[in-house]
């Protein structure tokens, strides 16, 4: 009995006390921060695509957009994407010019439903006039790991 | 041991640099729940509203907890030690976790000012900080004394 005293004396009330403290703050955080978060996921932002539009087209009509790093893409990468990412954009573009601009869509995917590359590469593609229709796939990668639509990539 | 003058340097440096890292932390994400609440999405191991309630509480408790680790008192800072021991082991394992899925993203931890860290940098600093928690952890435990009372050395 005293054991189960100084064990709650101890340990679960304080903790108790410093867990509960933050909720009042967070309730009013959610209420009235003016960058309060969502409660639901956004609907789809300007050029997002679902993964299930995509597949629905013609599989030679579109090419896949990979954002990430080329490290990352060398782990693993949909079959037939290409790589082009902000940070080697120059030499990425280079390499598959022709491809990019030989009229078919581009779907560009990054690596969550949060993730800012994809967008970037979009308004890139865009504004060089590389592409006329470029899409980015909502959920990227993540969405098309649970897809199963993933290899290895070449080592 | 316990009570020797380099093992309290030792255990006042782990709590300042843990009360330092979860302050800064809890500040530099407070200011902007939308965009932890992101971070926190990034992961893929809660539905989008838990990542939500999630943004808006963890920020809070992160300064809770660097304030009971500053406050002179034993009954606040162990308590605080235990649950900062059990929130760097939960972010070690979720960010571990993002690695072998293969998933490139920014953990989150300290708002905008974490962007771009490479992952051996935070596996790092997850590391330090999980150490320092122990440490003040293993210094605050009570000890019974002869007249039932607990006496920690911190």
């Amino acid at each position: 009995m005293a054991r189960a005293r100084f064990f709650l004396r101890t340990w679960v009330a304080p903790v108790l006390i410093l867990l509960g403290l933050p909720v009042l703050p967070a309730v009013v955080a959610g209420l009235a921060h003016p960058k309060a978060p969502a409660w639901k996921l956004p609907e789809l932002g300007e050029g997002e695509l679902l993964l299930k539009e995509v597949l629905a087209w013609p599989k030679d009509s579109y090419i896949w957009v990979d954002a990430r790093s080329e490290e990352v893409f060398a782990k693993g990468h949909t079959p037939g994407a290409l790589p082009l990412n902000e940070s080697s954009w120059d030499t990425l573009l280079f390499q598959n010019l022709e491809t990019f601009s030989g009229g078919k869509k581009l779907v560009v995917y990054c690596d969550s439903r949060q993730c800012d590359a994809s967008k970037g590469v979009r308004e890139r593609l865009l504004a060089d006039k590389v592409a006329t229709e470029v899409y980015i796939l909502h959920g990227g990668w993540q969405e098309l790991e649970k897809s199963a639509l993933v290899r290895e990539g070449s080592r | 041991m316990k009570g020797s003058t380099a093992h309290k340097i030792l255990v006042w440096a782990a709590l300042l640099l843990l009360a330092g890292a979860f302050g800064y932390a809890g500040v530099s994400k407070v200011l902007d729940p939308s965009e932890f609440q992101k971070s926190i999405d990034n992961y893929a191991v809660v539905p989008y509203p838990v990542a939500a309630a999630a943004a808006l509480y963890l920020p809070y408790l992160e300064i809770t907890l660097a304030v009971a680790l500053l406050l002179p008192m034993p009954a606040l800072r162990r308590p605080a030690a235990l649950i900062t021991l059990g929130l760097m082991g939960v972010f070690t394992l979720a960010y571990i976790s993002t690695l072998a899925r293969g998933l490139n993203i920014d953990c989150g931890c300290f708002g905008k000012a974490s962007e771009g860290w490479p992952a051996w940098a935070i596996l790092l600093r997850d590391a330090v900080l999980l150490l320092a928690s122990g440490l003040v952890l293993y210094s605050t435990w009570p000890r019974r004394r002869l007249n039932n009372t607990s006496s920690p050395s911190l």
